[in-house]
C-alpha cells in the first residue's frame, strides 16, 4: 500500500529513542545485542535492522543522554558498548509517561480495547 | 575480508555517508560506526555477501530515515552557508590571481619593448656619431 512504509518509519521513529534507552536502563549493550532484546522481547513485532539503531544512539549521545565506550573483543575486533546517562535516565521516565498518556488517548480515540469492538 | 566484499562494504558506507543529511562530522560518525561493526559481521560470517550487510544492517536510505531531518536543519543551513562563503572566497582568489598575472605579463611585455626602444635610439645615436 502506497505510503505506509512512511508512516511505519515515522512511528518508528516516536518510539526507538525510548526503547532503547529502557534497554540501556538494565544494562550497557551493543548495537547487535540491543536490535536482538527488542526483536525478543517484543515477540517478533519489531525487526529492526541493525543500522537504523545508529542514528538515535548517535543523535542521543550528542545529547549526552548515553555514552558509548569501546571495548577489544578477541584479538583485534572492537565493540561499542552503549550506557545510559543520568539524563537519559531522566529524559526515559518523561518519555514513558508522554507515550503512555499518548497511547491512552489514542486507545480512547479509536475504541480499542471496548467491549463492544 | 577479501578484497571484493571490502570493495563492496566501501561502496555501500559511500552510500550511507551520502544519504544521511548533517555535517562531516556527523556522517563520519555514523559511518565510522557501522564499518567496524560490519567488519565485526563478516569476521563472523566470512561467506557473507553485500546483500547479507544490507539485509542485517539496513539500506542507506533505511537508515538516513532515522535522522530526523527538522533537527538537522539549522546543521545543514549552517553547513550550506559555510560551502557558499568558500566557493566565493574561492572565486575571488582565483580571480586576483588571473588579474595578477596579466598584469605582470602585461608588465614584463611593456618592459621588453622599452629595452628595445632604448636599443634602437642608442645604435641610432651610435651610428649617427660614427657617420659624423
Amino acid at each position: 500500500m502506497a505510503g505506509t512504509s512512511d508512516i511505519k518509519e515515522k512511528l518508528k521513529r516516536g518510539y526507538l529513542e525510548m526503547l532503547i534507552l529502557q534497554l540501556l536502563s538494565e544494562e550497557d549493550m551493543y548495537g547487535y545485542q540491543l536490535k536482538t532484546e527488542i526483536l525478543e522481547r517484543s515477540n517478533n513485532l519489531l525487526d529492526l535492522t541493525e543500522g537504523v539503531l545508529y542514528p538515535p544512539l548517535y543523535r542521543m549521545i550528542e545529547k549526552e543522554l548515553i555514552s558509548e565506550r569501546k571495548e577489544t573483543v578477541g584479538k583485534r575486533r572492537v565493540r561499542v558498548y552503549y550506557h545510559i546517562e543520568d539524563s537519559g535516565k531522566v529524559f526515559l521516565e518523561y518519555l514513558k509517561s508522554e507515550y503512555k498518556k499518548a497511547m491512552e488517548g489514542v486507545c480512547r480515540v479509536m475504541k480499542w480495547g471496548e467491549s463492544n469492538e | 575480508m577479501n578484497k571484493a566484499i571490502k570493495a563492496e562494504v566501501r561502496a555501500y558506507l559511500r552510500k550511507i555517508r551520502k544519504a544521511l543529511p548533517g555535517s562531516f562530522n556527523t556522517k563520519q560518525a555514523v559511518a565510522s560506526t557501522l564499518k567496524s561493526q560490519i567488519e565485526n559481521y563478516i569476521e563472523d560470517n566470512p561467506d557473507a555477501t553485500i546483500d547479507d550487510v544490507i539485509e542485517r544492517f539496513g539500506t542507506p536510505e533505511t537508515i538516513a530515515n532515522e535522522f530526523d531531518v527538522t533537527e538537522f536543519s539549522a546543521e545543514i543551513k549552517k553547513y550550506k552557508l559555510k560551502v557558499l562563503v568558500l566557493s566565493i572566497v574561492s572565486i575571488l582568489i582565483l580571480s586576483v590571481c588571473i588579474i595578477l598575472t596579466v598584469a605582470l605579463v602585461e608588465a614584463f611585455n611593456e618592459s621588453s619593448f622599452t629595452i628595445t626602444d632604448d636599443f634602437d635610439s642608442e645604435n641610432d645615436r651610435y651610428n649617427n656619431e660614427v657617420d659624423s
